[in-house]
């Protein structure tokens, strides 16, 4: 004898639904995660930069009238044992111009770590303008116990990026991810995750 | 109707009595009972870790507790004041009047009202009990703010359970409300005929509905970065600790309305009572409240002006977080017109509702300051946004509720309270109340951040007014249980009115109100 | 913390100082990067009239320009774990000239800095002066070692403060993922870290022998 069957149709119909709706928000908040990642690619909210690939960026003038500074900065977060710095600090770069920079990255552990990089831009209307076509940061990285490697990262800043904008701060965090990739695949190494060509991961 | 009418009828036969009667109760009048002693429970146990922290800040330095056992406390204060003594009040202020506002036998759904009161007492006692576990209770703040609340020990893994917990029961009230609203009217009673306090609860349930799934959600992601390796809010994984925040609060400000909409209802209800006149434009009350709801889901990012964002998100969410104050001000607007020119009297729940209206606003003008985007920068996080929220929350939601319980005491026990006591309860809160909050909006303009054990020297004096007044504060609740107390066990008889000539089905029962009402659905003209 | 629970007297500016002051120009807009690395930490000090959020992983601006020169004291804004009430920020807004005097001072200094991480140290200085380093762990771990059961280690007799000299000073540096352990290779010289371990190891109930030289650490950097 449960209460619903002893309620009045009328009843049974409203709870009915709003037992539904409630499973709809349920629903609604982690449809919010994917939503949300749609939201910061169309904005560049908390920096987040996107992708191209060279075939769009070539078709693209060159802007030869303006110069934008473009920094870079790293840093290796709590729990990698990598030391990892940008190559240089900062260069000038043509809006619409294909541009190369490089990061050091130094394990100074004594195993194998793998580590993945996040990129972020400030200020926030510069990221939605700033894409990459190759980056260290699509794949997961690994470094051999004491291993030295150079990471390149190839992007360019759209010529319709808004006239306010001089100075560009390009920064990587780099993170342990050892708990999100399986284990055989850091004892399998490298081979086959040598900075594959432009193969965009969900996030980038 | 009439199979709901008979579901209750076999209930007269067998009283279940002592305890028994109490968990076994399907009673409306009996489940908002147990609602209202619970949350008033809650508001002891909350107002005791508050002195704990009002305490600690007396002084500069540290001297009672150690800034872990801080942050436990404010964390834990703000959960059991939120889902413990606010929200559970105003259930059980629904639990109690809408049926008889109404003119309904009961809620529609007895039995799912028993189950949703039951769950709460297991909600809150493994979320206390995380205070005891090793490692201390939950101390990231009770935002929950991923990526510290992901540190923390298993504490936070039962306040995850216990919000759960709320949650559904929660959820369950308000299909229960919402099904009494729409399907148990007594005839005649029509949708703009209900009185304010059904309307403003009518909209609240909706809120929960759409809102508490939302939280339950994304504290079931905060549960599974902890344990499963996902990265929804972790960037190791690709996750980001700000979605946390905006998943957080599309949730926390439609739940600040949930707060205190029912409030705004009970003053709604007092205020035409003690001016003697019916309540001013009805009509632009409801559909203010209704707008109020509405506006509440696209405001969310002004708590999180500071985290970076773009120029069109910071323009937009300022214009609708200000467009809120439209609504309110009407609102107010209202209950000052409803006693211009009244015969007013200032009996206990009047003091409190004009209270209300006043100290409400002064919170409501702070909130208009704090949405000014570029001035927030500053305020954000600061003692301002405490002093704030203390006067929406204290001085509106709490303090209708008191008012409330002494407009409805009368008809709940047949006896009236000691109106002098009552008084002298009025005046002590509200006096230590201001005491207590007003400085704090001084700590904050002069820079002292919140959630700090210990500050610098120059916020000493204001800390030490707002530490005194916070004791009186606490004191003077003790003479509210008094006369509670007092007025269930005795005193001069109620008369059915109780009050001049006042509005609304309720006071045409006896009182107090017999266990059943309304099993003959009143007529209403 | 003998200040916090008034053993000694309180400062001025008490929660209110720093041992390193950021230093920067007046009357030249200075714009700051702001990045965390556990969690989310703000940025604020309030004569400059705003604030922004440091998240770990992203990377937040704000700018200011100060006109007079002096020293500007702030606070971490945003709740971030045990010790938030005790994250001062303090700015020193120096003239023009005197910025760039202080620039050319702070490059000497860094000279010496590289000279004294290179010479071997004894177990004795190394232990003075991890004491005093060890500052850094008391709120955690305790003035005593002992930790706060359930929620923060004990040093003594823990299997890192006793166990291989390498993965001590690697938890020092890189911190413990998941936990409030932080790193702390980017706020202690080699010569700090050396220290602190060395101490770590040698007192507060440890009795390992082990001495750590500032060449051992600045090997793994």
């Amino acid at each position: 004898m449960t209460a619903a069957t002893q309620q009045p149709p009328a009843n049974r119909r409203l709870i009915f639904r709003l037992v539904l709706a409630v499973f709809a928000m349920f629903g609604f908040g982690f449809a919010l995660v994917p939503l949300y990642d749609v939201f910061c690619d169309i904005t560049g909210l908390n920096g987040k930069t996107g992708v191209t690939d060279s075939r769009t960026v070539e078709a693209t003038p060159i802007d030869k009238d303006r110069w934008v500074t473009v920094e870079f900065t790293g840093n290796a977060a709590s729990g990698l044992p990598w030391e990892f710095r940008p190559t240089v600090a900062k260069m000038e770069v043509q809006p619409g111009a294909l541009t190369r920079a490089t990061y050091i990255a130094r394990n100074t552990s004594n195993r194998t770590v793998v580590g993945r990089a996040i990129p972020s831009v400030t200020p926030g209307e510069a990221a939605a303008h700033f894409k990459k076509t190759e980056c260290f940061c699509f794949t997961e990285q690994y470094l051999d116990a004491g291993e030295t490697k150079e990471m390149t990262v190839q992007f360019v800043v759209e010529p319709d990026i808004p006239r306010s904008v001089n100075t560009i701060t390009l920064s990587y965090a780099f993170f342990n991810t050892e708990k999100f990739v399986k284990q055989k695949k850091i004892t399998a190494k490298q081979q086959d995750t040598k900075l594959e060509k432009t193969h965009p991961g969900k996030k980038s | 109707m009439a199979t709901a009418d008979a579901a209750h009828h076999d209930e007269h036969h067998a009283h279940p009595t002592g305890i028994l009667r109490w968990i076994t109760t399907t009673n409306h009048k009996d489940i908002g009972t147990l609602y209202l002693l619970f949350s008033l429970t809650m508001f002891m146990v909350g107002g005791l870790m508050a002195l704990v922290i009002r305490a600690e800040l007396f002084q500069p330095g540290l001297q009672v507790v150690d800034p872990h056992f801080f942050n436990q406390m404010t964390t834990m204060h703000a959960l059991v004041m939120i889902f413990g003594a606010v929200m559970p009040g105003f259930v059980g202020f629904a639990n109690w009047m809408l049926p008889m506002m109404i003119g309904a036998p009961d809620m529609a759904l007895p039995r799912l009202n028993n189950w949703s009161f039951w769950i709460l007492p297991f909600a809150f006692t493994m979320l206390l009990s995380s205070l005891l576990t090793a490692g201390g209770g939950p101390a990231s703040g009770w935002t929950l703010y991923a990526p510290l609340s992901i540190q923390g020990g298993m504490s936070v893994d039962m306040t995850i359970f216990a919000i759960h917990m709320m949650g559904v029961s929660s959820i369950l009230g308000a299909i229960n409300v919402i099904v009494t609203i729409f399907n148990m009217r007594a005839p005649g009673m029509t949708l703009l005929k209900m009185p304010l306090f059904v309307w403003t609860w009518l909209i609240t349930a909706f809120l929960l509905i759409a809102v508490m799934p939302v939280l339950a959600g994304v504290v079931t992601m905060l549960l599974t970065d902890r344990h499963f390796d996902t990265a929804f809010f972790n960037p190791a994984g690709g996750g980001d600790p700000v979605m946390f925040q905006h998943i957080f609060w599309f949730f926390g400000h439609p739940e600040v309305y949930i707060l205190i909409l029912p409030a705004f209802g009970i003053i709604s209800e007092i205020i035409p009572t003690f001016s003697r006149k019916p309540l001013f434009g009805y009509t632009t009350m409801v559909l203010a409240t209704a707008g109020i709801a509405f506006l509440s889901f696209i405001v969310w990012a002004h708590h999180m002006f500071t985290v970076g964002m773009p120029l069109a998100g910071e323009l937009f969410f300022m214009y609708s977080t200000m467009l809120i104050a439209v609504p309110t001000g009407v609102k107010v607007f209202n209950w000052v017109s409803t006693m211009w020119r009244g015969s007013l009297t200032f009996e206990t729940p009047m003091l409190f509702a004009i209270a209300v209206v006043f100290l409400f606003t002064i919170g409501g003008f702070s909130g208009l300051m704090l949405a000014i985007t570029p001035a927030d920068f500053q305020y954000h996080d600061t003692y301002f946004v405490v002093a704030h929220f203390h006067y929406v929350l204290f001085s509106g939601s709490i303090m209708a509720m008191m008012g409330g319980a002494y407009y409805w005491l009368p008809k709940w026990t047949g006896h009236m309270y000691d109106e002098k006591l009552g008084k002298t309860h009025f005046w002590l809160n509200t006096i230590f109340f201001n005491i207590t909050f007003f400085p704090q909006h001084f700590l904050g303009l002069a820079g002292m951040p919140r959630r700090i054990p210990d500050y610098a020297l120059q916020f000493t004096e204001f800390n030490v007014i707002s530490s005194i007044g916070a004791f009186g504060l606490g004191l003077s609740q003790l003479l509210f249980v008094y006369v509670v107390i007092k007025c269930v066990r005795g005193g001069e008889k109620a008369s059915d009115e109780v009050w001049e000539q006042p509005r609304g089905l309720e006071w045409t029962v006896p009182s107090p109100a017999p266990y059943h009402t309304f099993e003959t659905p009143p007529r209403v003209a | 913390m003998e200040v916090a629970e008034g053993i000694e007297p309180k400062g001025a500016n008490y929660l209110l100082e720093v041992d390193k002051p950021l230093v920067i120009p007046t009357n030249r807009k200075v714009r700051f990067l702001l990045t965390a690395n556990d969690v989310i930490h703000a940025w604020w000090i309030p004569q400059f009239g705003t604030k922004k959020d440091a998240i770990p992983g992203y990377i937040n601006e704000l700018w200011t320009l100060v006109e007079k020169p002096g020293t500007y004291r702030g606070q971490c804004a945003e709740l971030c774990g045990k010790d938030h009430g005790f994250m001062p920020i303090v700015v020193e807004a120096k003239s023009p000239e005197q910025f760039e005097a202080w620039l050319a001072s702070e490059k000497q200094g860094q000279a010496k800095d590289t000279a004294d991480a290179a010479r071997e140290w004894s177990k004795g200085e190394l232990l003075t002066h991890g004491e005093k380093v060890y500052a850094n762990c008391v709120a955690c771990h305790g003035a005593d070692g002992k930790g706060m059961p359930g929620a923060f280690p004990a040093i003594t007799g823990n299997p890192v403060a006793t166990g291989p000299v390498a993965a001590h000073v690697s938890v020092v540096m890189n911190g413990k993922t998941g936990t409030a352990m932080q790193a702390f290779k980017n706020q202690l010289s080699d010569l700090d870290i050396a220290a602190v371990v060395t101490y770590q190891r040698n007192a507060l109930g440890n009795n390992t022998g082990d001495i750590v030289q500032p060449t051992q650490v600045n090997s793994v950097r």
